[in-house]
């Protein structure tokens, strides 16, 4: 007689989801208890097992979605059971991934009355927090009250730990862990090499402008100017928009390494490489650039270009092959801001990351004094 | 709950508490997959796992491909490990400053089903986010516990045999620019916060911890035994 294979009995509120994997393949021998499928919706992945012994035959092709009802039969060997009819695969949307696609599909459905219990069980009026500072906690073991426990698990087994564990970092002595499936450096390095393939292979370049206040920082470089006198470099606006964005980088990854600055003005085009632009200080700085920088121009890790001098109210920087960033500032407008454009590599910045750099370096901008500690 | 209220008393749900401090994923992953196995076969005890882990990206069984924002570099750079799992879902992150909670529980045994399961498991979060002052909530965007559209924990499980693993992950204070290294839960647009972020103040992990156990214990009318540790809390009492 054949044996059902099904995702039944799992409780209210299941009504079913996408067969993610089918362990064993149509018309293979299994024996009670194999796991020969697993069942995903949402965040929860439910592995069938074989009711009996038999030939597993499917009913719900991988990708398709399984309810309450059939996912497969086990037949014994030779018995014609043919799949009525399978259901259709659902092929993802490109855009999306598998549990967006399932919780989309779940939101199409009506509500669920227990889910919709639980929604209003949601608000929750604020429980008195007994076990703060109480001498006893609520897991305390109570007298009288003690779980037995299978000891043989931890201290008994043959895997005993007692003595410290080589992981670093620390771990859990006594607990019989590690003695195999362990040989994760070939493994971890496939899987950086397939992410790092990836990743390339659909980075591309990106842009994004943020409106600059430039009020105080032109206020800072006309007081440096006259601190410094002649004696001193000349310091330029841009060389304090140059250490904001390198003050801001300070809070990346990005941190380090070498800017570049390329002044534009009517003559031709002034460029600079200064190495460790936030870690010295301003006057450093700026003598550095004033001296032609300390660096190659080509080995900066970002750029950041002024057309400022000319007018140009926007420019979309160029990104050059081994630098991850590059920014453009515009000439101010009579208010005294400016637009301050980045191009990134998407595979190494986020929006996100990129949009939290911009606004770091306008708050900089906007409270210029800060980055001269 | 409303279905553990018609629980006849007989079935006392007993659950040992492990407090296992910073771990390494895969370490309590493997003790995961071996008290599971135990309990499938009939053997063990309900267990409870808490922890904190190094930081780590776990990808869910039908997602191998990491959903990143960053290369892999950056990633290596960060020290952040990525390792695939038999959950369901895409993928997440874990690390210090986050309450990770395993329950090895046999579902049948407390007569509960998969999704009641889940929702007491958000349910104790919300419970915990109470005592902060914050009210979290579900959302159909996805599983997990929500705090104003900011989604706060967020939950995975694995059922074989009506046993369960993986459980649920509360941010209390983590780093919160690793999640900038991926698409939490395959979401793009999903913003993660944490409690620390929401209260506006540092919030001790170990209250957190506490408030956790003793809200477990309430929704799911069970009765939480700390454990020791063998090898580690043995002689503390």
């Amino acid at each position: 007689m054949a044996v059902p294979v099904a995702l039944e009995g799992f409780g209210p509120g299941l009504a079913g989801g996408i067969v993610a994997e089918w362990y064993v393949a149509d018309g293979t021998p299994v024996d009670t208890g194999d796991a020969v499928c697993r069942v995903e919706s949402g965040f929860i992945a439910i592995e069938v097992e074989a009711g009996g012994p038999g030939v597993l035959r499917h009913h719900v092709a991988e990708g398709g979605t399984g309810g309450e009802g059939l996912l497969g039969l086990i037949v014994a060997p030779g018995e014609q059971t043919q799949p009525e009819s399978p259901a259709p695969r659902v092929e993802p949307d490109p855009g999306t991934s598998g549990p967006v696609e399932s919780e989309r599909e779940a939101a199409a459905a009506p509500p669920h009355p227990e889910f919709e219990e639980a929604l209003v069980e949601a608000v929750v009026v604020p429980f008195p927090k007994k076990f703060s500072g109480a001498p006893g906690r609520a897991w305390d073991p109570v007298p009288g009250d003690a779980v037995e426990f299978d000891s043989s698990l931890f201290g008994e087994s043959p895997h005993d730990r007692t003595a410290a564990l080589k992981e670093p970092g620390g771990s859990i002595p006594g607990l019989p862990l590690w003695e195999q499936e362990q040989d994760p450096p070939v493994e971890m390095e496939t899987t950086f090499t397939r992410i790092q393939q990836e990743a390339r292979a659909t980075a591309q370049v990106l842009t994004m402008t943020m409106v600059v206040n430039l009020g105080e920082a032109e206020r800072m470089r006309g007081a440096f100017e006259r601190e410094w006198g002649e004696q001193g470099p000349a310091p330029m606006l841009e060389d304090v928009v140059f250490r904001a964005i390198a003050w801001a980088l300070e809070d990346t990854p990005f941190a380090g390494g070498t800017g570049a600055m390329l002044v534009a003005t009517t003559e031709c085009d002034l460029a600079f490489a200064v190495r460790e632009p936030a870690a010295r200080s301003f006057r450093d700085g700026v003598t550095a650039r004033a001296a032609v920088g300390d660096e190659a121009f080509e080995s900066a890790a970002w750029l950041f270009v002024s057309l400022a001098s000319l007018g140009v109210s926007s420019a979309t920087p160029r990104l050059e092959p081994g630098r991850h960033m590059s920014f453009a500032l515009g000439a101010r407008d009579d208010a005294g801001r400016a637009s301050l454009k980045i191009a990134y590599d998407s595979a190494l910045w986020s929006e996100g990351s990129a949009a939290r750099l911009l606004a770091r370096v306008r708050d900089i901008l906007d409270l210029p004094y800060a980055m001269l500690t | 709950m409303r279905k553990g209220n018609r629980r006849m008393e007989q079935h006392r749900r007993d659950i040992a508490v492990y407090d296992l401090g910073t771990t390494s994923y895969g370490e309590v992953h493997e003790l995961q997959k071996r008290l599971q196995e135990q309990r499938r076969e009939g053997g063990g005890q309900d267990t409870l796992l808490l922890t904190e882990h190094r930081p780590v990206f776990t990808l869910g069984r039908s997602h191998p491909t990491p959903n990143l924002r960053a290369s892999a570099e950056t990633i290596r750079q960060y020290g952040i490990e990525i390792v695939q799992t038999e959950r369901g879902g895409d993928i997440t992150y874990h690390g210090p400053g986050q309450l990770v909670a395993y329950g090895i529980i046999d579902l049948k045994a407390w007569e509960l089903g998969v999704v009641d399961y889940a929702h007491a498991l958000e349910d104790v979060v919300i419970g915990v986010l109470a005592d902060w002052g914050l009210r979290g909530e579900r959302n159909e965007a996805g599983r997990g516990v929500w705090v104003d559209g900011r989604k706060i924990a967020s939950l995975g499980l694995n059922v074989r045999r009506w046993i369960t693993m993986h459980g649920i992950a509360l941010n209390i204070d983590p780093d919160m620019s690793h999640w900038d290294l991926i698409n939490a839960c395959g979401m793009p647009d999903v913003e993660i916060t944490s409690m620390a972020t929401e209260v506006g103040r540092q919030v001790a992990f170990e209250e957190v911890q506490a408030s956790f156990v003793f809200h477990f214990g309430r929704v799911l009318e069970a009765h939480p035994q700390k454990a020791a540790v063998p090898g580690r809390d043995a002689g503390r009492g």
